[in-house]
């Protein structure tokens, strides 16, 4: 059953996978161009060192970006076959919800896992074309964990919003940040007029969400392929 | 006899126009039992419930002996679904589909579903997307059978499509159960296609059952009368008057259309003064819609 569902999201999505394997595997490549050898003495090396890392800072925003799109991508597609029958096939078998549910999630982030082979097979290229000074070493596994990491997030979080029908997906989203900018209005109110009392709720809305332990810091930490 | 599918005062509100309410519903196992009403009478939505689909705000359903909606997988495992409308996965092929549907369900029969295939002349690496309306149909009837249910459940399944397509589904499924024993539920507004092969038929309207009986009863119970110095009042009447018509208002005859009906009622109204000159069979479809009239609320048994 699980393979046939497998199967199914293998052939709705295998077209649309290819564009992701060709950019995930390009983008450590595009990322690392242009950088020659490294010259002889510190001085060398650090102007070297100082051009991978201005390169790479150059490229790294589109590394959590394309994970966002392929994990959005993967998830829509999950459901399209579904949503595009009123979900009547699928609730006509003889499978609990739960269970179709989470086999569905399971064959779609199992598609995910190829992008970010494409992007270990595209950071282990980028890794070995580059000359790098000798204090310093490449991480093209764990670049490519992380982006697998942060497209199974993305997968996860959008799977959920679009299991339901576009009207319930409508609903949550909107309930959520009509809460989120009410709770903002009230925090920005209230440090206004009370005294001594001062928080801004975006800031640390953002902090909790993206920063160590937040949901979401895989996004915003270390993607880097060259480290010390 | 025991019912393979119950339902006992089922209400379910659809929108803010739409309600069924207290819904009774039998169908006895191992009939072939038609489901008839106009569109949006409640069909769909009725059926939809049966599969679980809906859940219902209020009663009680069960199929095949489980409980809707707490038992579904089991039923669900011994039920075949044609669906109103095609369902299926658009990119797949024919044989895809099959492999696909084959995983869910544990009686599959691999070997008479591709026998099927080539019956219907469907072609196993046809795309189901490029597929016509005809094909679809024909593929979602192999689909519903070659599972092996107990239990088919047809939702309009020969809507939409051409008589050649028509005949090869029901004969399909005909076939199935004459050899299984299988209880069919099929709804249909095609009125005269039950006629032929159903033992049963239920009648809903505007989300009420009408009527529910065994076919035959149904067919030879349902009589147009032409009745002399008809009485005013049929109060007493040992039949039901689903509808009375003047022929000309000018002489005292009528036309009447009653449910019930049995040969020795002609006494009733000659206790009444009244003479029956005449006593027309109907056909299921003139039944159908006589009781449609009937039964909605704007009928003043006058019609026109």
């Amino acid at each position: 059953m699980f393979q046939q569902i497998l199967f199914t999201q293998w052939k709705s999505f295998r077209l649309g996978l290819i564009p992701f394997v060709v950019v995930a595997f390009g983008l450590p490549l595009l990322a690392v161009q242009g950088l020659g050898p490294v010259p002889e003495g510190y001085e060398g090396a650090r102007v070297a060192l100082q051009a991978l890392f201005d390169s790479w800072q150059f490229w790294l925003p589109w590394f959590p970006a394309l994970a966002v799109t392929v994990g959005a991508t993967a998830a829509l597609n999950a459901w399209s076959w579904d949503h595009k029958t009123d979900h009547i096939y699928a609730l006509s078998l003889p499978i609990s919800r739960p269970r179709y549910a989470a086999w569905k999630m399971g064959a779609g982030a199992l598609l995910v896992v190829v992008p970010a082979l494409g992007l270990w097979l595209g950071a282990l290229a980028a890794a070995a074309s580059i000359d790098i000074p000798a204090s310093v070493n490449t991480y093209p596994t764990a670049l490519a964990v992380r982006f697998f990491l942060a497209s199974l997030l993305a997968y996860s979080v959008f799977f959920a919003l679009a299991a339901g029908t576009i009207r319930t997906t409508v609903i949550v989203l909107s309930s959520f940040v009509g809460m989120l900018v009410l709770t903002g209005i009230m925090t920005d109110y209230a440090s206004a007029v009370v005294p001594g009392f001062a928080f801004n709720f975006s800031a640390w809305l953002v902090e909790s969400l993206i920063e160590w332990p937040g949901p979401f810091e895989v996004f915003s930490g270390n993607w880097s392929l060259i480290d010390v | 006899m025991s019912n393979a599918i119950e339902l006992n005062k089922v209400t379910y509100t659809a929108g803010k126009s739409f309600q069924i309410s207290d819904l009774n519903l039998h169908v006895p196992e191992g009939a072939i039992y038609g489901f008839l009403g106009a569109n949006g009478s409640g069909k769909t939505t009725t059926i939809r419930l049966i599969m679980g689909m809906l859940r219902a705000e209020g009663g009680h359903i069960s199929v095949l002996g489980e409980n809707v909606p707490n038992d579904m997988p089991s039923i669900l495992g011994r039920t075949g679904y044609v669906p109103e409308h095609p369902h299926l996965y658009p990119g797949l092929t024919v044989g895809e589909t099959l492999r696909y549907h084959a995983s869910f369900y544990k009686d599959w029969d691999a070997e008479w579903s591709y026998e099927l295939v080539e019956a219907l002349h469907l072609g196993a690496r046809r795309k189901v997307g490029q597929m016509s309306k005809g094909e679809k149909g024909k593929l979602l009837i192999l689909l519903a059978i070659a599972q092996r249910p107990e239990l088919l459940i047809l939702d309009e399944p020969t809507d939409g499509l051409d008589p050649v397509v028509r005949r090869d589904v029901l004969t399909a499924v005909l076939d199935y159960v004459s050899h299984t024993k299988a209880t069919v539920f099929i709804s249909s507004h095609l009125v005269h296609e039950l006629e032929r092969f159903c033992d049963w038929v239920g009648v809903v309207d505007d989300g009420t059952l009408v009527i529910e009986l065994p076919m035959e009863d149904f067919k030879s119970g349902i009589k147009r009368l032409k009745v002399q110095n008809p009485p005013a009042e049929t109060d007493d009447a040992p039949f039901v008057v689903l509808n009375r018509t003047f022929i000309d208002r000018r002489i005292p005859m009528e036309t009447w259309v009653v449910r019930g009906w049995r040969d020795p009622m002609t006494q009733y109204f000659e206790r009444a003064g009244a003479t029956v000159c005449d006593v027309m069979d109907l056909d299921l479809e003139e039944g159908f819609v006589e009781l449609l009239r009937s039964s909605r609320p704007s009928s003043n048994g006058y019609g026109e």
